[in-house]
């Protein structure tokens, strides 16, 4: 009897065992490993100021940031995968900073004006929880912005279609308070590499 | 009647499996599915793995979700500086080997969703593989994050 109900437990815990999920394994980007920060660079030949419209229809210029630096962007609302995930990883580079968080500011410039209106640009950065200032204008504005920044766009678009999406660069400008872009980070760069070479912009401005 | 018993018991184990595993001897097994939540009024990107413990190579040549007008195979690849989508008709599984279809790779996307789809949500969707089979899996709906990518 004594062995049986002892059989009986150790069969539930192997299965409890087998069945319980396997625990993952922590993301590489939240082990605190030290990181090797790449120095900040002149980039002469791009960026520079321009003047579009903000979510909430009034006019930004970047000299209105008044001595905050900027993470900027380009993307567009429809885009489902790789703009949600810059606009997280942008919420994480907030929490690195810490008390810093307000000298640093993310402007979204849109390569989809047609589609992408104030009221859509505001909804969809509301929905993250960033404070993020959305742009837009004319196409002509929005394209003599990106080629500024020596980006470049095209839209997957055929005749009459509404769900296209948009090819872009995935570049974001690390901009420091004077309006020079100081640092380009790729995608696949990671949230506390874009927040220790921002924290190494700030130390030089001190 | 305590051996008795315990074969019931025995027999429960083993009727009740694993969960979500997919039956011994399958030869396509899906797993780990999910859905970003999208943004307002986005289409939706769906991610999963799926393993071929087949000897032939599987395709992937279609899905379907009643959460959204159509479903699409989109392939994303770095070209450059810049990010390139497409549209495309299948993803291959070699034989013996799996593939995921993840952020920023090879995914799923809902298009036209006709309902919101939030955190805590979960998505049935119906994938079609060319060797005329066909599989009925729950995503589950969660936010993402950049960790994701």
């Amino acid at each position: 009897m004594r062995i049986i109900k002892a059989l009986m437990l150790c069969g539930a815990c192997i299965w409890i065992v087998a069945c319980s999920e396997e625990p993952e394994s922590a993301p590489a980007s939240e082990i605190s490993a030290p990181i090797e920060v790449p120095p900040l660079q002149d980039y002469g030949g791009i960026g520079g100021d321009f003047a579009l419209m903000d979510q909430r229809g009034e006019s930004f210029a970047l000299k209105d940031l008044r001595g905050r630096a900027a993470m900027l962007f380009f993307g567009y609302t429809y885009c489902p995968d790789i703009c949600p995930v810059t606009l997280s990883k942008m919420g994480r580079v907030y929490q690195l900073l810490g008390e810093r968080e307000q000298d640093l500011a993310t402007l979204f410039i849109t390569v989809d004006p047609e589609r992408d209106t104030q009221a859509k640009l505001a909804e969809y950065l509301d929905y993250f929880a960033i404070d993020a200032i959305g742009l837009g204008g004319a196409v002509e504005e929005i394209d003599q912005v990106i080629g500024q920044y020596g980006g470049h766009y095209s839209l997957g678009k055929e005749e009459g279609q509404s769900d296209y999406f948009v090819d872009h660069s995935t570049y974001t400008y690390l901009i420091d308070p004077q309006g020079q872009v100081r640092f380009l980070f790729r995608q696949s760069d990671g949230p506390e590499l874009m927040a220790a070479v921002t924290k190494q912009l700030f130390a030089q401005a001190e | 009647m305590t051996i008795f018993y315990a074969c019931v018991f025995c027999a429960l184990l083993t009727l009740t499996g694993c969960g979500e595993k997919a039956p011994a001897g399958a030869p396509i097994v899906v797993r780990d599915a999910w859905i970003r939540e999208p943004p307002p009024r986005s289409p939706a990107a769906g991610y999963l793995l799926i393993e071929n413990r087949g000897s032939e190579p599987v395709e992937l040549i279609g899905a379907e979700t009643a959460v959204a007008e159509r479903t699409e195979i989109h392939i994303m690849e770095h070209r450059g500086d810049a990010m390139t989508m497409r549209r495309a008709a299948s993803v291959s599984v070699p034989a013996g080997e799996e593939v995921t279809l993840k952020s920023g790779g090879t995914h799923l996307m809902l298009m036209k969703l006709r309902q919101p789809l939030k955190t805590g949500d979960e998505v049935e969707l119906v994938l079609r593989f060319g060797d005329g089979t066909q599989q009925r899996i729950k995503a589950p709906v969660r936010k993402g994050s950049h960790a994701d990518y």
